[in-house]
């Protein structure tokens, strides 16, 4: 295709001084040539690119709890309110996927070979705390929660009596 | 679910016949007496017959029953009207039995098959004449005969073939002077004029066509005594009557102008038997032997010798006999004897044997109080290692030794020979042991398990208190049998006999043994307080008020315990007339208590109906309702508080009923409201934060139930500590009132240890049953919350259902309720439940099911055959994998 485009170039050019120039250039190098200066510029593009890659990838592993928030909003949605087996399955799910994560969130940083993750580990972590605030709020609002003065009711102790009463109806 | 809405919404009952199926317990068939057992009474008997193979009563609970002669039980049983108005006049058995029964002048006769106790007929009879009566059977004709003193005899004679034909005739008596003095035997009816040897003797057949008056001396008759001469009644063939002077009686015969003296003479009590082939008189007399307190002496009729005197086995607890009827077959005579503390026995002669007894003092029960078992003793050895009792490592090694030698005795050999009385405390307290006191002041104590009477114990000369009408007697715990070593205390309190003064009877419940006996005290009782302190021996002393206002203390040892919490302690006392009076004791001194007046209440000229107070071991577990948006509603719950009720008569509303709720510490009333063209029976019943009451509602004519709650409101004011004086706003108090389709007689709520169960009201009906009603029923609806089974609500209905299996006694009838008495067993779901009237009956409820126990059908065997199959074979399949493994490792 290049040949046949530079073909159709020296086909149809006109101008000698550019054709000149343009099939010096075209021409390839000879076997075993190789420009120092391309070389070392071409090794230093590949290491930039990686590291962007490494450092993509691991916002990428920071954001995804983050990103999960939307979806786990349409599940709570779907979900309802009421108790009974499947949404209690479902709050447990949204309770125990960010705990595991933040249990294994060390783990899952080792595999990014750079030091300086410190920044996405918070995101991740903090993206995690968010779905558990999310899962607080579904168990709030299925009333899970004990934050009414109704659910302590039964820890009340029954208060002490100051004065004791006795006596009735005269006996005769 | 919208369609389930819409038909509970439709039909509110469902959800009630619903909710019952929940929290109903039900029995089954093969269940009936597994839980509760029922003993049946029929009082103290007055008449008596002998009829082939039973024996037929009346008594004075208004009764008839047939009993077996063999073993007393009761073939059959007739309750007629209340005795408190009602009474059986007369008891004839002829072909069929023939009873009269009335009050001053309105009477029913009524005749009944021996057989089966079947009503055959009754009619009635009205006097417009307002003076005590008698009757007679005699030749087939009913005698009516009303003595007016000083004036004539009234006699009404009624034909009992049928068609109860009347004639009435009436004779000239100016001799009649006093109806005690006069007797009727047969169909003569006969009077002393003057209880000594000047007075004269005057006898009229009533039936002979011309009624003629005959007129002896005493003297003549008697001859000389210088005591006075009483006329009593004697069974005879002939007509006869007994006069006796000095203890000591005589028989007279009368036949028109015949009087014949007989000249033997007999005991008072003494009685004739024409039954066998010579004719008999039977005494009782004290004998010498001082292991058999009774003899029976028979007396030959005709010859007037001493046959035989039989001495009696005679129990030592009961009192003192009188013959009630005698009969003779063949060689064997039966003897009926009914004694001072309402036993009823039969008696074998010649030698004596009592073949059974009848303790018929428990068809009157007024106090009853439930107490817990002992431990076993080797449980008590085993607490008392934890005990700083001994001092020495020897001492405390051979103790330990000894308790696990006999713990490994009673493991292998399984039965522990000290538990040979069975009375040991079980684990979840369902055994327990019932100390009733008796109006005839006789204390018994039943096993909860069989009803069995396990000791009694009479008490000579002491009467019941009377409030509002209703005997009374105090029984308190003073210390239970929860302190091993030291033994259970009880004491009862009432009044003596003869000089009205207070009597204390102190005993050990478990084994009815009395260290001191009866207490004779020198002041009356006015009221007595059960203090909840206890003093170093484990004992919650009574202070007792005198009529005085003078307070004592028993033990009078437990003062300086008391004197502390005198600051604390307040007391009230209710009069008659509805006067209120609040006392406190902080005037007293280290050595005398002293009552000092602060408040005084009137609610004259109402009458006062019922006075109530909560429990006193009543523990409120929940100190809220919790409403459906998940606030709280916090419940005023006054220990201190006094429920009221009295009944007014009203010119516009004929009567009117008003309850008020009075703090007993301040006197300050916190809630009063009146139901007007409302009267008794009012029943009260006071728990937790509320109180129910019953009353008869006179213009819609029909028993109504009224339920009113008390609440602090959403914030609590102090959650530590609760005080009558820190009233900063009066409680809200919720109302509602519904229909009770039924009578009841005694209304009380169900009581557990800690208070967490739910609650039921307990109500006995007229009916004979004993209906559970749950709380959740009554309890008022509040106005602005939406009440559905969402929010776990009953709607309101105004009708109380009342479900068949909501009566605990199922088909057992208890006749005439009295009283229905609740204690917590050790189980928070249980409450025992004893009811008393004319029969006992005892059961346990558990309100919200049994939570805390297994059901009774739970396969122990099932879950122990599972459990050790799964480890079996979870240890065979651990095996089988790793030589799974292994093999595969080797391919």
């Amino acid at each position: 295709m290049a040949n046949k485009t530079q073909n159709l170039r020296t086909k149809w050019s006109l101008d000698s001084i550019r054709t000149n120039r343009v099939s010096a250039e075209a021409l390839a190098s000879p076997p075993g040539y190789s420009s120092s200066s391309v070389n070392s510029n071409a090794e230093v593009s590949k290491k930039t690119d990686v590291s962007r890659l490494i450092n993509k990838k691991s916002w990428d592993i920071a954001l995804a709890p983050l990103k999960q928030v939307p979806m786990n909003l349409f599940i709570m949605y779907m979900a309802g309110n009421s108790i009974s087996i499947f949404p209690i399955m479902m709050v447990g799910m949204l309770f125990m996927k960010p705990l595991q994560a933040i249990w294994s969130a060390k783990t899952t940083f080792k595999m990014m070979e750079t030091s300086n993750a410190i920044l996405q580990m918070i995101v991740y972590i903090l993206g995690n705390f968010v779905n558990i605030g999310l899962a607080l709020y579904k168990c709030h609002s299925m009333g899970l929660l004990p934050t009414h003065a109704s659910d302590w009711l039964a820890f009340v102790e029954p208060p002490t009596r100051l004065e004791y009463l006795g006596g009735g109806m005269i006996l005769n | 679910m919208a369609s389930f809405q819409s038909i509970m919404k439709k039909y509110p009952s469902l959800l009630v016949i619903l909710l019952n199926f929940q929290t109903l317990l039900a029995l089954y068939e093969d269940q009936v007496g597994k839980f509760d057992w029922k003993r049946s009474f029929i009082g103290k008997v007055k008449y008596a017959h002998f009829d082939a193979s039973r024996i037929i009563v009346g008594t004075e609970e208004n009764i008839i029953a047939s009993l077996n002669m063999k073993n007393g039980n009761i073939l059959w049983r007739q309750l007629m009207e209340n005795p408190k108005e009602q009474q059986l006049m007369l008891l004839h058995s002829d072909r069929d039995l023939l009873s009269v029964s009335g009050t001053m002048n309105n009477w029913f006769v009524r005749t009944w098959d021996h057989q089966t106790g079947t009503l055959l007929s009754e009619w009635t009879i009205f006097s417009d004449k307002n003076i005590p009566s008698v009757f007679t059977v005699e030749k087939g004709t009913l005698l009516h005969i009303f003595p007016t003193q000083n004036s004539h005899l009234d006699v009404v004679t009624y034909n009992l073939d049928g068609n109860n034909q009347k004639n009435t005739i009436k004779i000239p008596a100016p001799w009649i002077t006093d109806i005690s003095n006069c007797v009727l035997s047969k169909s003569y009816y006969i009077c002393i004029s003057k209880n000594d040897i000047s007075g004269q003797l005057y006898y009229v057949n009533i039936l002979s066509e011309k009624p003629k008056v005959y007129i002896k001396t005493l003297h003549s008759v008697l001859g000389d005594t210088p005591d006075l001469i009483e006329i009593l009644p004697f069974e005879d063939i002939f007509p006869a009557f007994l006069l006796s002077s000095n203890g000591q009686a005589k028989v007279i015969h009368v036949d028109e102008d015949v009087v014949n003296t007989k000249i033997f003479k007999v005991m008072p009590n003494a009685v004739s038997n024409h039954n066998g082939e010579k004719p008999f008189i039977y005494q009782l007399e004290p004998a010498s032997n001082p292991d058999k307190l009774v003899q029976i002496r028979v007396k030959d009729y005709a010859t007037c010798q001493d046959e035989m005197a039989t001495e009696l086995e005679y129990p030592v607890g009961l009192g003192a006999p009188i013959i009630i009827a005698t009969a003779t077959k063949n060689t064997l005579t039966d003897v009926l004897l009914s004694t001072t503390d309402n036993a009823f026995m039969l008696v074998r002669l010649s030698d004596g044997k009592i073949m059974w007894t009848r303790e018929e003092a428990l068809s009157n029960i007024i106090a009853v109080e439930f107490f817990e078992l002992p431990v076993s003793e080797l449980d008590a050895s085993i607490e008392n290692e934890f005990k700083a009792s001994s001092n020495s490592i020897l001492s405390m090694l051979s103790h330990r030794l000894n308790t696990q030698a006999k713990q490994l005795s009673t493991l292998i050999f399984g039965e522990h020979p000290m538990s040979s009385s069975g009375l040991v405390r079980d684990a979840f307290g369902l055994h327990k042991l019932i100390v009733v006191a008796t109006s005839v002041g006789k204390l018994f104590a039943i096993d909860t398990l069989s009803g069995s009477i396990v000791w009694s114990y009479r008490l000579p000369n002491v009467k019941p208190f009377s409030i509002l009408g209703e005997d009374k007697i105090l029984l308190f715990a003073q210390r239970t049998a929860r302190y091993a070593p030291l033994p259970a205390q009880c004491i009862l309190i009432a009044n003596d006999k003869y000089s009205g003064n207070g009597v204390i009877f102190q005993f050990d419940p478990i084994t009815g043994y009395s260290q001191k006996g009866i207490e004779k005290l020198n002041y009356q009782i006015a009221q007595a307080i059960h203090l909840p302190y206890e003093d170093d021996q484990h004992l919650k002393p009574v202070l007792m008020i005198s009529s005085t206002n003078e307070v004592y203390l028993y033990p009078s040892c437990a003062m300086g315990e008391v004197y502390k919490y005198t600051s604390k302690l307040y007391t009230y006392l209710v009069d008659n007339t509805g006067s209120f009076k609040g006392y406190s004791f902080i005037h007293s001194t280290k050595d005398k208590l002293k009552m000092t007046p602060s408040w005084e209440l009137q609610l004259q000229p109402a009458k006062l109906v019922a006075v109530k107070t909560k429990h006193p071991n009543e523990r409120v577990h929940s100190q809220g309702r919790v409403l459906p948006d998940r606030s709280v509603y916090y419940k005023y719950v006054n220990p201190n508080l006094i429920a009221v009720a009295t009944v007014s008569d009203d010119p516009v509303h004929k009567h009117v009923l008003s309850v008020y709720l009075i703090d007993g510490v301040t006197g300050l009333i916190l809630y009063a409201t009146s139901h007007k063209r409302s009267r008794g029976p009012i029943h009260l019943v006071h728990s937790e934060n509320w109180i129910v009451y019953s009353y008869f509602n006179e213009r819609f004519r029909r028993t109504e139930f009224a339920a009113a709650e008390l609440y602090e409101g959403h914030v609590q004011s102090n959650s530590s500590v609760f005080s009558s004086f820190a009233v900063s706003l009066l409680p809200h108090v919720q109302t509602q009132s519904y229909i009770l389709p039924a009578t009841p007689l005694s209304v009380t709520v169900t009581l557990t240890e800690r208070g967490i169960t739910n609650k039921f009201l307990l109500a006995g009906l007229s009916g004979g049953g004993v209906i559970e009603i749950p709380w959740l029923l009554l309890q008022p609806r509040l106005n602005d919350i939406p009440c559905s089974p969402e929010e776990s609500c009953i709607p309101y209905m105004p009708e109380i259902p009342l479900p068949s299996e909501a009566v605990i006694n199922y088909n057992q009838t208890i006749g005439r309720i009295d009283g229905i008495e609740v204690a917590p067993a050790r189980l928070e779901s249980t409450s025992h439940i004893l009811v008393h009237g004319i029969d006992l009956f005892y059961t346990k409820v558990a309100p919200s099911k049994t939570f805390d126990m297994l059901k009774e059908d739970f396969d122990h065997m099932m879950i122990i055959l599972v459990l050790t199959g799964l480890v079996i074979s979870s240890y065979l399949t651990k095996y089988l994998a790793s030589k799974k493994a292994l093999k595969q490792m080797w391919k």
